[in-house]
């Protein structure tokens, strides 16, 4: 400890401090301040014609998200994706941002925020409200302290995830990449623009697994905000914000790179958006605006995971169903000539949203792999319409074990929602947390009956919708696939709250706060990370030295031998099939170059190595390559673990 | 331009049939959840969960506490 303390002093004397060098944190101040002020733009210029403070928030989280990913997306098309183009350009569009929305109607912006405050000033916090917030801040600290200390690690990150965002890191631009992973080369990539642009400003991997973090907190908000908007009481709407939040698959992956958790705040978002717009805009601004936005929410999900198509759909019927169900009011108005001139003013924006945020995955598989859900193959009605390397059912393999197959799907789905033999953290087997299955699914039955019973249709749509793509989705019973129906428990729990006598809302109230601290105790651990390791990446490592390799789950003494030989002069290295985790090659300033090639003879790879001056490879026993290298005379065998083995240029 | 005896007879018993569901419906809904609840905290998979973490907090502090370690 003593020790500790002394190299921590001493660290600061050279502008370091908690392992981060001075290059890091203003790496990390530029990052927040950046993403801060592009924020505040898109926030204050929605003041600008927005009642609601809520609505407005989350608005402009939507609008920065999609603002982060178009600039780098254009920018990585024309291949000029360089940290300094990227901020420069997303400066120059919140400069035009607040020139041309917040200027004109500063007093109007300057007023909405003296009404905010006065109105924030009266607000008299429960302590029901006091001890959730209490819990929340719990989570963000542990999320906080997770992202800042240690290194990416889990399987799909190491694997395709973070692959993507170094592919794209190194070559500047966005372009079919040539990764021997098919995920690596098909899957879409939203997210990982988002943890690019966290490596653009700090140049190490720090925390590129928080992309997620600020959509999930948004995502909370706006289910608040979405149970106020439908008439709950404060205390209820936090109630019901509390399923969705504490969910352990939401709390988990605040530092992750799986996308659910992202894909179910951006939904609730996308409907929070939609169905506050009436009460948060002025009649004119509405229709337009209204449709950017969902349009936005579906773009971003349809360009973060081939699931998010599912969501991305029922966000557009929504939005028709509301622009069917306002046409008497708002929006023929708005248009002044009815629903043929209303129609492009709200379904148009929506689609431009759409197409530009989410269709290039899509459009480069159908050119690359001539299928846009490459490696998947699709059939209509027995015919095969595209070609894939693997089918569906093989998803549904590889993510159930076979006892839950074997199962049927009612009983799948109370193995998984009652989380009966797996861990909070085994997002297998639970993950939805006691809060949906104790109070959501109740209140939702419950709520389900009051929306058909009166007749509240736009509530039911919402409802159906979500429970489609929920059943479209492919092994919807794994918990973490299925996080967006939270949104629907937590609306039902925000209606029902205010609905129970004194007594039983007390009953609940009790129950609620000790199932959400209960699965915040029990998610407080760092799944794979022993408190030695932890005490090691916390007292001695620094940001280059944090790595992934110390987590990959085969052949990990032969990727740390990698680590500590490339880490004073960086190297290409070629990794062969079946070397799973490819991320940890890259080091984590990702000084190395990482390739891989598709040789067929022994001839030809060794022409590959040497073109590409190729230092090491990385191979696995009885794979081509590893053959192929072993008879290669320039290569000789340095470490090998697990049947993974490393070769280097003599 | 009073109200009649039996309407009023009829909101009396209306009113109180609401009152009794929602007192019946408020008991149901707090004797479901508490009995799920009670249920959930039942499963393998919890006790799993507060063995391993109990594992965890006890290495923290082994790790604090114990010099040398």
């Amino acid at each position: 400890m003593q020790q500790w303390l002394l190299g921590m002093l001493s660290a600061i004397r050279h502008g370091g401090l908690l392992g981060s060098g001075l290059n890091t944190w203003l790496g990390m101040a530029a990052l927040v301040a950046i993403t801060g002020l592009i924020w505040a733009a898109w926030y204050l210029a929605l003041c600008g014609f927005c009642r609601s403070a809520p609505y407005a928030m989350v608005a402009s989280m939507l609008m920065t998200i999609a603002q982060i990913i178009l600039s780098e997306l254009g920018l990585g098309l024309i291949g000029l994706l360089y940290a300094p183009v990227v901020i420069g350009v997303n400066l120059v569009a919140t400069g035009i941002v607040l020139l041309t929305r917040v200027v004109p109607k500063w007093g109007r912006v300057i007023e909405a925020q003296r009404q905010l405050l006065s109105q924030v000033r009266t607000i008299r916090l429960s302590l029901f409200g006091r001890a959730v917030l209490g819990l929340y801040l719990l989570v963000l600290l542990r999320s906080a302290f997770e992202g800042f200390f240690l290194a990416p690690r889990e399987w799909d990150a190491l694997v395709f995830h973070l692959p993507i965002m170094a592919e794209i890191y190194q070559a500047h631009a966005i372009r079919p990449f040539s990764s021997l992973v098919i995920w690596v080369r098909a899957y879409p990539f939203n997210v990982e623009l988002l943890s690019l642009w966290n490596l653009l400003f700090l140049g190490v991997d720090k925390l590129v697994d928080i992309p997620s973090l600020p959509a999930i907190v948004t995502g909370a908000l706006a289910v608040y905000g979405l149970s106020r908007r439908w008439g709950a009481s404060r205390d209820a709407a936090l109630a019901g914000a509390c399923i969705f939040a504490f969910a352990p698959t939401m709390v988990l992956q605040q530092v992750s790179s799986h996308v659910d958790a992202f894909m179910a705040s951006i939904f609730a978002m996308g409907v929070y958006l939609l169905f506050g717009a009436s009460h948060a805009f002025d009649v004119k601004a509405k229709p337009a605006i209204v449709g950017l936005e969902v349009g936005l929410a579906a773009g971003i999900l349809a360009g973060a995971k081939y699931t998010g198509l599912f969501y991305s759909l029922a966000l557009g019927l929504l939005l028709l169903g509301w622009w069917l169900g306002s046409l008497k009011g708002t929006v023929a108005s708005a248009g002044g000539r009815g629903w043929a001139w209303g129609a492009p003013r709200v379904v148009g924006p929506a689609l431009v949203a759409v197409i530009a945020l989410g269709a290039y995955p899509y459009l480069r598989n159908l050119y690359v792999f001539r299928n846009p859900i490459a490696p998947y193959e699709v059939s209509l009605l027995g015919h095969v319409v595209f070609q894939g390397q693997t089918g569906l059912d093989q998803f549904i393999a590889n993510n159930s074990s076979p006892q839950l197959l074997a199962m049927p799907i009612p009983e799948r789905l109370a193995t998984t929602w009652l989380e009966k033999t797996g861990s909070l953290e085994d997002e297998f087997l639970a993950g939805l947390g006691p809060l949906w299955i104790i109070l959501g699914v109740p209140a939702l039955a419950a709520w389900l009956v009051s929306i058909i019973l009166r007749r509240q249709w736009l509530q039911l749509l919402l409802c159906v919708l979500t429970f489609l793509a929920l059943l479209a989705t492919p092994a919807f019973w794994v918990p973490r696939y299925s996080v967006p129906v939270l949104l629907l428990g937590a609306l039902a729990i925000g209606w029902l709250l205010d609905r129970l006598r004194p007594f039983a809302r007390h009953a609940t109230t009790i129950l609620l706060l000790a199932m959400a601290a209960l699965s915040v105790f029990l998610t407080m651990d760092l799944a794979q990370v022993t408190p030695r390791v932890l005490r090691d990446y916390v007292a001695w490592r620094d940001d280059r030295s944090r790595s992934s390799a110390d987590f990959v789950w085969v052949g990990r003494k032969a990727f740390l031998y990698l680590e500590k030989e490339t880490s004073v002069s960086p190297a290409t290295i070629a990794y062969g099939g079946l070397v799973r985790f490819i991320y940890p090659l890259y080091g984590a300033d990702l000084r190395n170059r990482v390739v891989a090639f598709r040789a067929s003879d022994p001839h030809e790879w060794q022409e590959d190595l040497d073109h590409s001056g190729v230092e090491y490879v990385i191979a696995v026993k009885g794979k081509p390559e590893f053959t192929m290298t072993t008879e290669d005379p320039e290569f000789q065998e340095v470490a090998s673990d697990g049947g993974v083995t490393v070769f280097k240029r003599r | 331009m009073g109200v009649s005896r039996s309407s009023n007879e009829g909101n009396g018993r209306s009113s109180r049939w609401r009152r009794a569901e929602a007192e019946l419906g408020s008991l149901a809904f707090v004797a479901l959840t508490w009995g799920v609840a009670a249920f959930y905290l039942a499963q393998p998979g919890r006790s799993h969960d507060l063995i391993t973490m109990w594992g965890w907090i006890k290495s923290v502090l082994k790790l604090l506490l114990v010099p040398g370690v």
